[in-house]
């Protein structure tokens, strides 16, 4: 196992670095970091040297990476062109709040779609089988910016007009004057944990359904049934323990992803989180800011594979034996023979 | 008939493909078309997969050939509207107007034009460099399956919105003596998202690969003299068609998705071209008063790709002989 966890780390560090080269070479390719200083008036040459130098724009290309790789890793992200903060704090604050998005949708979707896939497997082609059928392909197919937009025509157009009723809201965090208010801060949570739950839970209690199906019909399941198990305990601890591995695993892969679809929630919801940040950040051209959110979102997506990849291994011993493919050489290999 | 080596089926197993989905005899045999035939009446018999690939059917013809009666799309239709609040569908205007006074039909269906262009040129695309990856990777195993997949790695763990957005705000690139290339425009935007998803069908082929390679017709083919490359391109490709079209047919719904989403968020195809994502973006705040405007780019997006799944669900079923069909 531990040679599995150190292999898989390792592969992970290599891809989290070539992703770096490619984000670092693109957001250079992008333009003069220092564009919006060179053209503002009464700026000194000897100003824009020293922010050349702060920077280290001076340099090379490489040398330029290498210097911001080194400071990355050690959490010196540099400061803001814009608003002059530390870059980390920018993401760190901005990372709290989407995480409170992304972790309740994460959290709600799980359970939710558990419940919906369980019961389709259980009751294969029932009512409630075709209805999950049915809202799985809904979600599959819907953009989540329609289904947003969707969302708050009808809590403008129906809840507030039509039926008087102000409970949720379309825009922001809190309202003016109530920060901190915690059912203020439900109230505006409801819509965009929505949106990014349509997807996730569509693809997950699909996915439920599929592999809880595939063991309800292995021998061990018919043999537990056989010895007189009770329908409900088979289910539970025959079915369900075996049919969660692979959930783990894709739950666990598109965490990373679910980062991506908070991207699109948070612009149509004003949420000030990762996603704002970058879009405020990629108007004005913020390099720094605009390279880090880069690398950290790399950073998490590789995380999160790596993540499934070990609870898979763990939770399912046949995986980590070895490489699937060590055990066997052919002899007639890749060669090709004269 | 198919003599399944257990053993191969586990294996492929492990690579996260379903054995199911590799045909049970060798293609290129004289079964060769009557695998086909038994693929499209298994398609067939698949009511909501016909249903969708009808819709897609009209949808192409009405944005490819009906467009051209339609109205020009930057014209303003109605000289009187411009002055006005646009106005609702009518027989006139099935769609409605624009604020500019623009015929919404027209929009949507030259927004289509360019929305389905770009998800057809993704699919190709993404196959090509897929298949040849995912072919090589899985044939030669070795360093070189090891370098192929972290380099497939690689852009998969990209993040693939802020990635476009940055890659389309740099604008246009100098390419030499090939001219430049506007990476906003519909050509720039299918080569960055050719870039950020090939990975996963490349991942499908290279599972398949590794199976089929250890098959005996790869061996006979081997024993009779044929090079790695012939025995790549008429054996093992061949024999995986069917993963890579139902993977293809996905890539088309994800292309749409992911070009109307960057376009909605304003870093995509740039007005006033339309496309069904910037119509989107066009319509916000106009809302509650002019539903027309959002409703009917969104619902284009929502149908086409809806389609697009159904038709991929079908030929899943069509291709793998073990799945029943259902009704």
């Amino acid at each position: 196992m531990f040679a599995f966890v150190a292999r898989r780390l390792l592969t992970a560090v290599v891809v989290v670095l070539l992703a770096t080269i490619v984000v670092f070479a693109l957001v250079s390719a992008r333009g003069d970091p220092l564009g919006s200083y060179r053209h503002r008036p009464g700026i000194s040459q000897q100003t824009l040297q020293n922010l050349e130098r702060e920077y280290r724009l001076d340099e090379s290309r490489p040398a330029q990476y290498v210097h911001w790789l080194g400071d990355f890793v050690q959490g010196d992200w540099g400061r803001s062109f814009r608003t002059q903060q530390p870059v980390a704090d920018m993401v760190g604050k901005a990372a709290w709040n989407s995480f409170l998005l992304v972790g309740t949708a994460l959290v709600l979707s799980v359970m939710l779609a558990l419940f919906i896939g369980v019961i389709s497997a259980v009751r294969q082609y029932s009512l409630f089988d075709h209805a999950a059928t049915s809202f799985s392909y809904f979600g599959f197919s819907m953009p989540d910016f329609f289904f947003a937009l969707l969302l708050q025509l009808f809590v403008v157009s129906v809840l507030h007009e039509l039926l008087g009723i102000d409970v949720l809201y379309v825009q922001g965090k809190y309202s003016v004057g109530q920060q901190g208010d915690l059912v203020n801060l439900l109230e505006h949570m409801v819509l965009p944990v929505s949106v990014l739950m349509l997807t996730s839970v569509a693809a997950w209690s699909r996915y439920q359904r599929d592999s809880m199906l595939e063991v309800l019909h292995t021998d061990y399941v018919r043999t537990a049934r056989a010895k007189g198990v009770p329908r409900r305990q088979v289910i539970r601890r025959h079915a369900l323990r075996n049919a969660l591995i692979p959930f783990v695993t894709v739950v666990a892969i598109d965490a990373g992803v679910l980062l991506g679809g908070v991207v699109v929630v948070e612009r149509v919801f004003s949420w000030p989180g990762l996603g704002l940040l970058f879009f405020d950040a990629l108007e004005r051209f913020d390099y720094p800011v605009i390279l880090a959110w880069m690398a950290v979102a790399t950073v998490f997506v590789v995380l999160f594979n790596l993540l499934a990849d070990i609870l898979y291994a763990a939770l399912d011993p046949r995986i980590r034996v070895s490489g699937p493919y060590r055990r066997r050489k052919v002899p007639h290999d890749v060669r090709r023979r004269p | 008939m198919s003599m399944r080596v257990g053993d191969e089926s586990g294996r492929a197993r492990a690579e996260g493909i379903d054995p199911t989905l590799l045909p049970p005899h060798p293609v290129g045999t004289p079964q060769d078309g009557g695998e086909w035939r038994v693929a499209w009446r298994r398609f067939r018999h698949h009511t909501m997969a016909m249903a969708g690939l009808g819709f897609l059917v009209v949808t192409l013809l009405a944005c490819f050939v009906g467009v051209h009666f339609a109205q020009d799309p930057n014209q303003i239709a109605d000289l009187l509207a411009t002055q006005q609040p646009p106005f609702p569908p009518s027989s006139a205007h099935w769609f409605g107007t624009d604020v500019l006074g623009r015929d919404m039909l027209s929009r949507v269906l030259h927004g289509g034009q360019i929305s389905l262009k770009v998800a057809f040129g993704v699919a190709i695309l993404t196959t090509i460099i897929g298949v040849i990856i995912g072919a090589l990777a899985g044939f030669y195993r070795g360093w070189l399956d090891g370098l192929l997949m972290r380099f497939t790695d690689l852009w998969i763990a990209l993040p693939a919105l802020p990635f476009l957005a940055v890659a389309v705000s740099i604008g246009t690139i100098d390419l030499g003596p090939l001219g430049s290339l506007d990476l906003g425009g519909p050509l720039g935007i299918t080569l960055l998202l050719s870039c950020l998803l090939w990975g996963s069908i490349a991942r499908v082929v290279r599972g398949a690969t590794l199976a089929l390679r250890e098959r005996e017709f790869v061996d006979a083919a081997r024993a009779i003299g044929a090079s790695n490359t012939r025995i790549i391109t008429r054996h093992v490709i061949p024999n995986c068609l069917g993963p890579i079209i139902v993977n293809a047919t996905l890539v088309v719904a994800e292309a749409i998705l992911v070009e109307t989403t960057l376009s909605f968020l304003g870093f995509g195809i740039q007005p006033p071209t339309p496309s069904w994502g910037n119509l989107l973006s066009d319509s916000i705040g106009t809302f509650e008063d002019w539903w027309w405007l959002t409703v009917f780019p969104g619902l284009a997006i929502f149908l086409t790709v809806l389609a697009i799944n159904f038709v991929g669900d079908g030929l899943r079923d069509a291709f793998d002989p073990r799945r029943r069909v259902r009704a």
